[in-house]
Protein backbone atom coordinates (compact mmCIF):
# COMPACT_ATOMS: atom_id res chain seq x y z
CA UNK A 1 0.00 0.00 0.00
CA UNK A 2 1.42 3.39 -0.91
CA UNK A 3 2.49 5.53 2.03
CA UNK A 4 -0.12 8.21 1.33
CA UNK A 5 -2.96 5.62 1.24
CA UNK A 6 -1.75 4.04 4.51
CA UNK A 7 -1.74 7.47 6.15
CA UNK A 8 -5.29 8.01 4.90
CA UNK A 9 -6.37 4.72 6.47
CA UNK A 10 -4.87 5.73 9.80
CA UNK A 11 -6.48 9.17 9.68
CA UNK A 12 -9.93 7.78 8.89
CA UNK A 13 -9.68 4.58 10.89
CA UNK A 14 -8.41 6.01 14.17
CA UNK A 15 -11.44 8.23 14.91
CA UNK A 16 -13.77 5.40 13.86
CA UNK A 17 -12.03 2.99 16.23
CA UNK A 18 -12.23 5.54 19.07
CA UNK A 19 -15.92 6.13 18.37
CA UNK A 20 -16.67 2.41 18.34
CA UNK A 21 -14.68 1.85 21.52
CA UNK A 22 -16.59 4.68 23.19
CA UNK A 23 -20.03 3.31 22.40
CA UNK A 24 -20.83 0.49 24.82
CA UNK A 25 -22.46 -2.60 23.45
CA UNK A 26 -25.60 -3.91 25.19
CA UNK A 27 -23.42 -6.56 26.87
CA UNK A 28 -21.13 -3.85 28.24
CA UNK A 29 -24.15 -1.91 29.47
CA UNK A 30 -25.44 -5.04 31.17
CA UNK A 31 -22.10 -5.43 32.92
CA UNK A 32 -22.36 -1.81 34.04
CA UNK A 33 -25.23 -2.65 36.36
CA UNK A 34 -28.99 -2.95 36.80
CA UNK A 35 -29.71 0.69 35.89
CA UNK A 36 -28.02 0.42 32.49
CA UNK A 37 -29.70 -2.92 31.84
CA UNK A 38 -33.11 -1.44 32.66
CA UNK A 39 -32.53 1.52 30.34
CA UNK A 40 -31.40 -0.83 27.57
CA UNK A 41 -34.67 -2.78 27.98
CA UNK A 42 -36.60 0.48 27.60
CA UNK A 43 -34.61 1.25 24.42
CA UNK A 44 -35.49 -2.18 23.03
CA UNK A 45 -39.14 -1.73 24.12
CA UNK A 46 -39.67 1.55 22.30
CA UNK A 47 -37.68 0.38 19.24
CA UNK A 48 -39.87 -2.73 18.98
CA UNK A 49 -42.99 -0.60 19.40
CA UNK A 50 -41.93 1.83 16.71
CA UNK A 51 -41.03 -1.06 14.39
CA UNK A 52 -44.49 -2.61 15.09
CA UNK A 53 -42.57 -5.80 15.87
CA UNK A 54 -44.88 -7.65 18.23
CA UNK A 55 -42.48 -10.55 18.92
CA UNK A 56 -39.63 -8.17 19.75
CA UNK A 57 -42.04 -6.11 21.88
CA UNK A 58 -43.18 -9.00 24.08
CA UNK A 59 -39.54 -10.11 24.35
CA UNK A 60 -38.92 -6.95 26.41
CA UNK A 61 -41.61 -7.93 28.94
CA UNK A 62 -41.90 -10.39 31.80
CA UNK A 63 -45.05 -12.32 32.60
CA UNK A 64 -47.39 -12.14 34.37
CA UNK A 65 -47.28 -8.58 33.05
CA UNK A 66 -49.24 -5.77 34.69
CA UNK A 67 -50.42 -2.62 32.91
CA UNK A 68 -52.10 0.20 34.84
CA UNK A 69 -53.60 2.91 32.64
CA UNK A 70 -56.74 4.98 32.69
CA UNK A 71 -58.83 3.49 35.46
CA UNK A 72 -57.90 -0.08 34.53
CA UNK A 73 -55.51 -2.67 35.87
CA UNK A 74 -54.77 -5.33 33.28
CA UNK A 75 -52.85 -8.51 34.06
CA UNK A 76 -51.57 -10.73 31.29
CA UNK A 77 -50.60 -14.19 32.51
CA UNK A 78 -48.53 -15.20 29.48
CA UNK A 79 -47.10 -14.09 26.13
CA UNK A 80 -49.90 -15.96 24.35
CA UNK A 81 -52.58 -14.12 26.34
CA UNK A 82 -50.95 -10.75 25.67
CA UNK A 83 -50.48 -11.44 21.95
CA UNK A 84 -54.23 -11.97 21.62
CA UNK A 85 -54.93 -8.35 22.57
CA UNK A 86 -51.73 -6.63 21.42
CA UNK A 87 -52.26 -4.11 18.62
CA UNK A 88 -49.17 -1.99 18.04
CA UNK A 89 -50.67 -0.47 14.90
CA UNK A 90 -53.58 1.15 16.71
CA UNK A 91 -53.46 4.56 18.36
CA UNK A 92 -53.33 7.45 15.89
CA UNK A 93 -49.61 8.10 16.18
CA UNK A 94 -46.63 6.94 14.18
CA UNK A 95 -43.78 6.63 16.64
CA UNK A 96 -42.68 7.50 20.17
CA UNK A 97 -39.46 8.63 21.77
CA UNK A 98 -38.30 8.89 25.37
CA UNK A 99 -38.25 12.52 26.46
CA UNK A 100 -36.92 11.73 29.92
CA UNK A 101 -35.88 8.66 31.89
CA UNK A 102 -34.93 8.71 35.53
CA UNK A 103 -33.98 5.73 37.70
CA UNK A 104 -36.00 6.20 40.89
CA UNK A 105 -34.93 3.12 42.84
CA UNK A 106 -32.69 0.20 42.00
CA UNK A 107 -31.46 -3.08 43.36
CA UNK A 108 -29.59 -6.09 41.93
CA UNK A 109 -32.76 -7.61 40.43
CA UNK A 110 -35.25 -4.73 40.17
CA UNK A 111 -35.20 -1.15 38.88
CA UNK A 112 -37.97 1.46 39.02
CA UNK A 113 -37.75 3.97 36.17
CA UNK A 114 -39.86 7.13 35.90
CA UNK A 115 -40.11 8.09 32.25
CA UNK A 116 -41.78 10.57 29.97
CA UNK A 117 -42.49 9.66 26.37
CA UNK A 118 -43.73 11.69 23.43
CA UNK A 119 -45.92 10.34 20.64
CA UNK A 120 -45.50 11.75 17.13
CA UNK A 121 -47.53 11.66 13.96
CA UNK A 122 -45.72 10.80 10.72
CA UNK A 123 -43.70 13.87 9.81
CA UNK A 124 -42.62 14.52 13.37
CA UNK A 125 -45.66 16.38 14.70
CA UNK A 126 -45.99 15.66 18.43
CA UNK A 127 -49.34 14.24 19.54
CA UNK A 128 -48.75 14.27 23.29
CA UNK A 129 -46.27 13.65 26.08
CA UNK A 130 -47.08 11.38 29.02
CA UNK A 131 -45.46 10.34 32.27
CA UNK A 132 -45.08 6.64 32.93
CA UNK A 133 -43.42 4.34 35.41
CA UNK A 134 -41.74 1.00 34.73
CA UNK A 135 -40.91 -1.87 37.07
CA UNK A 136 -38.08 -3.76 35.39
CA UNK A 137 -36.84 -7.03 36.87
CA UNK A 138 -34.11 -9.58 36.28
CA UNK A 139 -35.64 -13.02 36.03
CA UNK A 140 -34.01 -16.18 34.66
CA UNK A 141 -30.99 -14.11 33.60
CA UNK A 142 -33.07 -11.66 31.53
CA UNK A 143 -34.13 -8.12 32.32
CA UNK A 144 -37.70 -7.30 31.31
CA UNK A 145 -40.62 -4.98 32.12
CA UNK A 146 -42.84 -6.65 34.71
CA UNK A 147 -45.24 -3.77 35.26
CA UNK A 148 -45.96 -0.29 33.93
CA UNK A 149 -48.21 2.50 35.06
CA UNK A 150 -48.92 5.16 32.49
CA UNK A 151 -50.69 8.52 32.46
CA UNK A 152 -51.45 8.09 28.75
CA UNK A 153 -55.11 7.65 27.82
CA UNK B 1 -80.44 57.89 65.64
CA UNK B 2 -82.22 54.53 65.56
CA UNK B 3 -82.58 54.77 61.80
CA UNK B 4 -78.82 55.40 61.44
CA UNK B 5 -78.07 52.35 63.59
CA UNK B 6 -80.41 50.19 61.51
CA UNK B 7 -78.80 51.47 58.33
CA UNK B 8 -75.36 50.69 59.73
CA UNK B 9 -76.44 47.12 60.61
CA UNK B 10 -77.83 46.59 57.12
CA UNK B 11 -74.62 47.89 55.59
CA UNK B 12 -72.57 45.63 57.89
CA UNK B 13 -74.63 42.57 56.92
CA UNK B 14 -74.28 43.41 53.23
CA UNK B 15 -70.51 43.77 53.57
CA UNK B 16 -70.32 40.41 55.36
CA UNK B 17 -72.31 38.76 52.56
CA UNK B 18 -70.03 40.26 49.91
CA UNK B 19 -66.93 39.19 51.87
CA UNK B 20 -68.26 35.64 52.17
CA UNK B 21 -69.03 35.48 48.45
CA UNK B 22 -65.58 36.82 47.53
CA UNK B 23 -63.48 34.73 49.93
CA UNK B 24 -65.48 31.54 50.49
CA UNK B 25 -64.89 29.86 47.13
CA UNK B 26 -61.10 30.45 46.99
CA UNK B 27 -60.87 29.20 50.59
CA UNK B 28 -62.82 26.08 49.66
CA UNK B 29 -60.46 25.55 46.76
CA UNK B 30 -57.50 25.88 49.11
CA UNK B 31 -59.04 23.33 51.46
CA UNK B 32 -59.50 20.87 48.60
CA UNK B 33 -56.90 18.13 48.73
CA UNK B 34 -54.36 17.97 45.91
CA UNK B 35 -53.62 14.51 44.44
CA UNK B 36 -50.17 14.57 46.09
CA UNK B 37 -51.66 15.33 49.52
CA UNK B 38 -54.37 12.71 49.05
CA UNK B 39 -51.78 10.07 48.16
CA UNK B 40 -49.61 10.88 51.18
CA UNK B 41 -52.66 10.87 53.45
CA UNK B 42 -53.59 7.41 52.15
CA UNK B 43 -50.05 6.22 52.89
CA UNK B 44 -50.36 7.57 56.45
CA UNK B 45 -53.61 5.64 56.88
CA UNK B 46 -52.06 2.56 55.25
CA UNK B 47 -49.19 2.59 57.74
CA UNK B 48 -51.43 3.33 60.75
CA UNK B 49 -53.75 0.44 59.86
CA UNK B 50 -50.79 -1.89 59.27
CA UNK B 51 -49.26 -1.04 62.65
CA UNK B 52 -52.64 -1.43 64.36
CA UNK B 53 -52.91 -4.88 62.70
CA UNK B 54 -56.36 -3.75 61.56
CA UNK B 55 -57.06 -5.69 58.36
CA UNK B 56 -60.32 -3.92 57.57
CA UNK B 57 -58.80 -0.44 58.00
CA UNK B 58 -55.84 -1.59 55.90
CA UNK B 59 -58.15 -2.86 53.14
CA UNK B 60 -59.93 0.53 53.24
CA UNK B 61 -56.68 2.17 52.08
CA UNK B 62 -56.41 -0.04 48.98
CA UNK B 63 -58.10 -0.03 45.59
CA UNK B 64 -58.90 -3.27 43.80
CA UNK B 65 -57.69 -5.16 41.89
CA UNK B 66 -54.67 -4.63 44.12
CA UNK B 67 -51.21 -5.59 42.89
CA UNK B 68 -48.15 -6.40 45.01
CA UNK B 69 -44.77 -6.99 43.36
CA UNK B 70 -42.04 -8.36 45.60
CA UNK B 71 -39.17 -10.81 45.20
CA UNK B 72 -39.89 -11.09 41.48
CA UNK B 73 -43.42 -12.32 42.11
CA UNK B 74 -46.64 -10.59 41.14
CA UNK B 75 -49.64 -11.06 43.42
CA UNK B 76 -52.97 -9.73 42.16
CA UNK B 77 -55.86 -9.53 44.63
CA UNK B 78 -59.12 -9.19 42.74
CA UNK B 79 -61.10 -7.90 45.72
CA UNK B 80 -61.08 -7.30 49.47
CA UNK B 81 -62.01 -10.91 50.22
CA UNK B 82 -59.02 -12.25 48.29
CA UNK B 83 -56.73 -9.81 50.08
CA UNK B 84 -58.18 -10.66 53.51
CA UNK B 85 -57.42 -14.36 52.92
CA UNK B 86 -53.88 -13.67 51.78
CA UNK B 87 -52.36 -12.02 54.84
CA UNK B 88 -52.07 -12.77 58.54
CA UNK B 89 -50.42 -10.20 60.82
CA UNK B 90 -49.61 -12.71 63.59
CA UNK B 91 -47.81 -15.06 61.18
CA UNK B 92 -45.93 -12.16 59.55
CA UNK B 93 -44.79 -10.88 62.97
CA UNK B 94 -43.76 -14.35 64.09
CA UNK B 95 -41.82 -15.13 60.91
CA UNK B 96 -39.96 -11.83 60.67
CA UNK B 97 -39.77 -10.52 64.24
CA UNK B 98 -41.68 -7.42 63.10
CA UNK B 99 -43.47 -5.20 65.59
CA UNK B 100 -44.19 -1.99 63.68
CA UNK B 101 -43.12 0.01 60.61
CA UNK B 102 -42.48 3.65 59.83
CA UNK B 103 -42.09 5.71 56.66
CA UNK B 104 -38.54 6.97 56.41
CA UNK B 105 -38.88 8.95 53.20
CA UNK B 106 -41.70 9.65 50.77
CA UNK B 107 -41.15 11.33 47.45
CA UNK B 108 -43.82 12.03 44.84
CA UNK B 109 -42.27 10.96 41.55
CA UNK B 110 -45.14 11.64 39.15
CA UNK B 111 -48.64 12.96 39.76
CA UNK B 112 -51.86 13.49 37.84
CA UNK B 113 -55.47 14.23 38.81
CA UNK B 114 -56.26 10.56 39.47
CA UNK B 115 -52.91 8.82 39.95
CA UNK B 116 -49.77 9.49 41.98
CA UNK B 117 -46.51 7.53 41.97
CA UNK B 118 -44.70 7.73 45.31
CA UNK B 119 -41.20 6.39 46.00
CA UNK B 120 -40.80 5.51 49.66
CA UNK B 121 -38.37 4.08 52.16
CA UNK B 122 -39.82 2.28 55.14
CA UNK B 123 -38.26 0.81 58.24
CA UNK B 124 -39.43 -2.25 60.14
CA UNK B 125 -38.82 -2.29 63.89
CA UNK B 126 -38.71 -5.07 66.49
CA UNK B 127 -40.77 -4.80 69.68
CA UNK B 128 -37.74 -3.44 71.58
CA UNK B 129 -37.48 -0.56 69.08
CA UNK B 130 -34.40 -1.86 67.28
CA UNK B 131 -34.33 -1.69 63.49
CA UNK B 132 -35.23 -4.95 61.80
CA UNK B 133 -34.78 -3.82 58.19
CA UNK B 134 -35.12 -0.86 55.86
CA UNK B 135 -36.50 -1.17 52.32
CA UNK B 136 -37.32 0.95 49.31
CA UNK B 137 -40.71 0.63 47.68
CA UNK B 138 -42.87 2.27 45.09
CA UNK B 139 -46.57 2.97 45.55
CA UNK B 140 -49.12 3.62 42.82
CA UNK B 141 -52.00 5.47 44.43
CA UNK B 142 -55.14 5.96 42.36
CA UNK B 143 -58.51 7.63 42.69
CA UNK B 144 -61.28 5.17 41.83
CA UNK B 145 -64.96 6.02 42.24
CA UNK B 146 -64.04 9.20 44.13
CA UNK B 147 -61.80 7.45 46.65
CA UNK B 148 -57.98 7.43 46.80
CA UNK B 149 -56.27 4.11 47.55
CA UNK B 150 -53.09 2.14 46.97
CA UNK B 151 -53.60 0.29 43.70
CA UNK B 152 -50.17 -1.30 43.41
CA UNK B 153 -46.84 -1.45 45.19
CA UNK B 154 -43.48 -2.75 44.16
CA UNK B 155 -41.25 -3.42 47.12
CA UNK B 156 -37.61 -4.35 47.59
CA UNK B 157 -38.60 -6.19 50.77
CA UNK B 158 -38.63 -9.99 50.53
Amino acid sequence: MPRRARLGCYLLGAPLAVALAGAPTPAQQYAEGPEAAALRVLDDYIAAYNARDESAFVATLHFPHVRIAGDRVETFASVAEYMRVLELKKGGWDYSTWSERRVVQSGPTKVHVAARFTRYRAGGVPVGSYDSLYVIVLRNGRWGILARSSYAP
Amino acid sequence: MQRTRRRSRTLHAALCAVALAVFASPLAALREETPEHAALRVLDEFMAAFNARDVEAWIATLTFPHVRIASGHVAVFADAAAFRDGFEFARFAEQTGWSRSEWGERRVVQAGPEKVHVAVVFTRFRADGSVLARYESLYIVTKLDGRWGVQARSSYAP
